[in-house]
């Protein structure tokens, strides 16, 4: 008898682990949520946007160092107090330069980047169309 | 005519391959050779940010950006947890010591006490000490880590930043030249 109630108060136990730890976790780690949705849902944009400067392949979003926190953190922060996106970009570029920003800008030094690929599609697509229509017509008169 | 068409394409994705190839080798170098992907603070030439931080003893004077101004001297971002900041900690001692250079600290992240502690057990090296335990001031500083130091002029710009412990070869090679100037 005294054994089957302690296996009920080891699950209790258990079960209190498995569903309240989390929550409380969760409570800890997002440090000031904002209440308003729109605003929070801004924040989670920037913070996908913004690179952590400890772990330089992952974003703000991302990581759990204590810079990253600190910067989800005063995103937030910027953001309650009506700051812009834009605005809070260029806070942190003009600390930390273009790097902060996990895609990199368009300005004259990456134009080759954003633009290349695409332009090299182009040509490709067109010379396999002139190809391709030469190749008819020549077919064309053969016929 | 019409087979060198064909290679235009190669040609050009070569072109932007290779290109793009030295680019990155490029960056990779700046990562290894700096030892980090944010070495260059963008501050630097720029007036202090204006931050206003409490002291890490109660009841005394905070740091504020415009204590600062007046004379060149040193900022210096470290903590008792940071492990690299013993190691220069003897450099910063003789800086004070041989009264070369102000150096004021921001203990970032840190327990006061813990400071106290710290500063109390390895010597305190420090005009002022003020403490950043939210770490906002120090994000608004471009700071990627503990310890980094900034040399300020006596106008409140940002001469020069430097990631790691400080010694005394780095402060003879950058900063002597800078003030100097």
């Amino acid at each position: 008898m005294i054994t089957k109630s302690k296996n009920y108060l080891l699950v209790l136990v258990l079960l209190a682990t498995i569903f309240v730890l989390p929550n409380l976790c969760l409570a800890f780690s997002y440090q000031a949520p904002l209440e308003d949705n729109d605003l929070e849902q801004r924040a989670q944009k920037l913070f996908r946007e913004i690179r952590c400067v400890v772990c330089v392949s992952q974003s703000v979003n991302d990581s759990e160092t204590e810079l990253a926190v600190d910067l989800r953190t005063l995103i937030r922060k910027k953001i309650a107090a009506g700051e812009s996106d834009e605005e809070i970009r260029k806070f942190l570029t003009s600390r930390y330069g273009n790097q902060i920003l996990l895609a990199p800008p368009i300005e004259n030094s990456t134009y080759v980047l954003w633009f290349g690929p695409i332009i090299i599609f182009v040509i490709g697509l067109l010379i396999i169309y002139f190809k391709l229509s030469t190749n008819l017509n020549l077919r064309k008169k053969k016929n | 005519m019409n087979k060198l068409i064909n290679f235009i394409p190669v040609t050009i994705f070569t072109i932007f391959i290779v290109y793009m190839a030295i680019k990155l080798d490029e960056d990779k170098r700046n990562i290894f050779e700096n030892k980090n992907y944010f070495e260059q603070n963008k501050l630097v030439g720029q007036s202090l940010p204006k931050f206003n931080l409490p002291s890490i003893h109660k009841g005394y004077l905070g740091l504020n950006y415009n204590d600062i101004k007046g004379r060149y001297s040193l900022i210096n971002i470290f903590a008792s947890w940071c492990v690299a900041c013993k190691i220069e900690h003897p450099f910063l001692m003789s800086l004070k010591e041989n009264k070369i250079i102000t150096v004021y600290g921001i203990a970032w992240k840190d327990k006061p006490e813990n400071t106290i502690k710290w500063l109390s057990d390895n010597g305190d090296p420090y005009n002022k000490v003020a403490q950043d335990y939210e770490g906002e001031t120090v994000i608004s500083l471009g700071i990627t880590g503990a310890p980094e130091t900034f040399l300020v002029d006596e106008m409140g710009i940002i001469k020069y930043h430097h990631i790691g412990p400080l010694s005394e070869k780095i402060f003879n090679q950058k900063i002597v030249p800078l003030i100097q100037k």
